[in-house]
């Protein structure tokens, strides 16, 4: 009987040509749409850094003034303070790794070559950066422990900088200058395959950054504060001075500018992570710091990517508008399918006064709806695989080609699962928008349609 | 094999009432060949439609096979018209998009037959119309008597008990509307009970049984070799089946 309806079927698609491909394209052009938004939206909410994203968390303790908003999401709480994030960074605590992250900027040139100064951003952190996060190298190493204890002047580069000044050779051991200081480079980044800037909360995805050096490196040069720095409302007016002016002042400050990074790999280490955090505040809080309850945060990179993502307007909008596209083609189907089996009233009446009963005639037409589901979900497919391929050539041309295409192409693939997906969404809206239809011809009364030729 | 007992049926639009049959009394032996004559509009369709199980009826009780088939659901009904029941409608009704071979298949599909069966039946039911050598042919590919032919082959293949045929001479011209005949009263004599409406009395002469209906009410039977039992033939009932014709 399978047989039978799949030939039925596909003589009906052909007996109605036009509005069979209508239905398919309407199917198709919803799912092709959907698709591509949704495995782009998939690939946003990849982990950012694979799955030890999962253990990697930013350390929070509310030290904002009594007037501020209460807030119990760590999304939009600030990081910490100098003083704060150093003291968790070097006592000893449940975590195995971890490190602080601030951003800044300067002139960069180098010596020796002619070469236009070009303006780099740059992460003052510490060596415990390129292991916690699994920095791949090109060429050279992080800094050692000792640099961060001394700042001495040592940066690691991306390779996206290094192509721009040395054009892709070894610069491991030359000099570059930024602002005024001198620095040796000790280590060329590799493609590093982040999904996005998380390690600034700023989630960015683009360009990565062009210059890492350590923190007290960044101290020693007072290279300006590029990031936001969040103080306390007697402390407010002077945030654009803590941005640019001497850095002790900010350091000395308790305003909030450091993110502090812990790896933690089991629930108990985040337990006591958290306990020692409480103790600490709970001290701070006898010396007169830390003026409102105690409200501390310990949440990983994936909690603070959703917490961005479900705020992200641009993100959410273009979710919305698939689903509401997808909802519309449906519709459209309905209305379609609902044309088309209109027109087997006639025969539905002949085979059902031949003796088919309803439920037969029903999974007859089923089967059909499949047929066209499944040939709307391979269109779809189809389209989602040109709309990949345009947004893919929309990035490379909104970062210059500068990253090689076998990195970026991954962001912008098909794989089985949204092969999937797409066969079983377009096959169940197809079933979806043409059950009305086939459940309405299904049900007329044979007899008075059977009297006329 | 049939049997109605005051069956109406009543047609309800918005608007009026039609009472398409009144309470109809009906007996049909197994083996009868039976024909309805009467002026067009007057229940001969709907009478057909009620015993073939088409359509359900108000009044009044219809008993199949000593089977009383009120309450049944859908699917009994269903299942009861594949397997006893042949139609041959007034229309010819076949599917345009299948060839001649599958229309005549359509019925048998649904009583569940294998391939090798199915093919035996259609091929002799082609045979016996005449149309063997059609069988690929689209039903617009062929005359109006080779479609009405077709339907009668797809009528037969399934070997129903009860034939309802509706006219189906009705496209024919005289001589192939005598083959039709002969055919039928072949089957009838294998032991199919056949109802046949039709207007020619030449035909009706033949049948065992003929009933003229009026506005829904049998108002006359002829039994083969007798005399009309309700008398003779009203001037309205005469002025109808022209009409009608
Ligand atoms: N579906 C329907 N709705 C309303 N009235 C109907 C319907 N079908 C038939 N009728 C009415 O029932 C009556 C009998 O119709 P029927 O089709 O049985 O006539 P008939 O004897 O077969 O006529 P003909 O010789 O022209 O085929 C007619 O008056 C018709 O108008
Ligand atoms: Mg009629």
């Amino acid at each position: 009987m399978l047989a039978y309806n799949l030939q039925l079927a596909w003589i009906s698609l052909r007996q109605t040509p036009g509005l069979t491909l209508l239905a398919i394209a309407a199917i198709a052009i919803g799912l092709g749409v959907l698709m591509t938004i949704q495995t782009q939206s998939r690939h946003m909410r990849s982990l950012p850094i694979g799955p030890v994203s999962e253990n990697i968390y930013l350390v929070q303790m509310d030290n904002r003034d009594l007037n501020a908003p209460s807030l119990d999401q760590s999304f939009e709480m600030p990081s910490l303070s100098f003083r704060d994030a150093m003291y968790l960074l070097n006592t000893d605590t449940p975590a195995i790794d971890a490190t602080t992250t601030w951003k800044t900027r300067g002139i960069i040139t180098t010596t020796g070559q002619e070469y236009n100064p070009v303006r780099g951003i740059a992460v003052a952190t510490n060596s415990g950066f390129f292991s916690i996060f699994n920095v791949p190298f090109l060429y050279g190493n992080g800094w050692t422990a000792d640099s961060d204890t001394q700042g001495n002047a040592v940066v690691v580069i991306s390779n996206r900088l290094n192509r721009t000044l040395f054009g892709d050779e070894d610069s491991v051991g030359r000099q570059i200058t930024i602002i005024d200081k001198q620095a040796t480079i000790v280590g060329v980044l590799d493609e590093w395959p982040i999904t996005s800037q998380f390690y600034d909360r700023s989630f960015f995805r683009g360009f990565s950054d062009d210059i890492f050096l350590p923190q007290s490196f960044a101290i020693s040069m007072n290279l300006p504060r590029y990031t936001r720095i969040e103080c306390q409302a007697a402390d407010r007016p002077r945030t654009r001075a803590y941005q640019l002016a001497d850095v002790r002042h900010v350091i000395n400050s308790e305003c909030a500018w450091v993110n502090l990074w812990v790896k933690l790999e089991t629930e108990d280490s985040v337990e006591n992570y958290k306990s020692l955090m409480e103790n600490y505040v709970s001290e701070q809080k006898a010396l007169g710091r830390f003026p409102r309850e105690q409200n501390n945060f310990l949440d990983n990179i994936v909690t603070h990517q959703n917490a961005f993502l479900s705020r992200d307007a641009r993100f959410k909008f273009y979710q919305r508008l698939s689903w509401f596209f997808a909802g519309v083609c449906l519709l459209n189907a309905i209305l379609i399918l609902l044309a088309k089996f209109i027109r087997k009233t006639k025969e539905v009446a002949l085979r059902r006064a031949l003796g088919a009963k309803r439920n037969v005639l029903l999974v007859q037409y089923l089967i059909e709806l499949v047929v066209i589901g499944a040939i709307g979900a391979l269109a779809g497919l189809a389209l989602s695989y040109l709309g990949l391929q345009g947004m893919l050539g929309v990035y490379m041309y909104g970062t210059d080609y500068e990253y090689p295409l076998s990195t970026v192409e991954q962001l912008y693939q098909m794989d089985w699962q949204l092969i999937r997906d797409a066969l079983l969404i377009g096959i169940l809206s197809t079933i979806v928008a043409g059950l009305y239809p086939i459940w309405k011809v299904c049900n007329v009364a044979p007899a008075p349609l059977l009297k006329t030729e | 094999m049939l049997k109605m007992a005051g069956v109406s049926k009543i047609y309800r639009t918005s608007e009026i009432e039609t009472c398409a049959l009144n309470k109809i009394d009906l007996h049909i032996k197994a083996g009868e060949f039976i024909t309805v004559k009467g002026p067009s509009g007057s229940g001969k369709t709907t009478l057909l439609n009620v015993a073939g199980l088409l359509e359900s009826f108000e009044e009044g009780e219809l008993l199949l096979d000593g089977d009383n088939v009120k309450g049944l659901n859908d699917d009994k009904l269903s299942a009861l018209r594949n397997q006893k029941i042949g139609f041959i409608f007034q229309g010819f009704n076949l599917l345009p998009e299948l060839p001649v071979f599958d229309n005549v298949d359509v019925p048998l599909r649904y009583r569940g037959f294998d391939a090798k069966e199915r093919k035996k039946r259609i091929d002799n039911a082609l045979e016996i119309v005449g149309l063997t050598s059609r069988r690929k042919h689209l039903p617009m590919q062929l005359s109006g008597g080779q479609q009405q032919r077709v339907a009668i082959a797809r009528a037969l293949a399934g070997e129903p008990r009860f034939l309802l045929a509706d006219e189906p001479t009705g496209n024919l011209d005289s001589t192939m509307a005598k083959e039709v005949m002969e055919l039928l009263k072949k089957i009838n004599n294998e032991g199919t009970t056949i109802i046949m409406v039709t207007h020619d009395d030449e035909l009706a002469a033949k049948a065992s049984r003929s009933i003229n209906i009026l506005d829904g009410r049998i108002v006359d039977v002829a039994e083969a070799g007798k005399t009309n039992i309700g008398g003779h033939k009203t001037q309205s009932t005469q002025e109808a089946d022209h009409a009608g014709l």
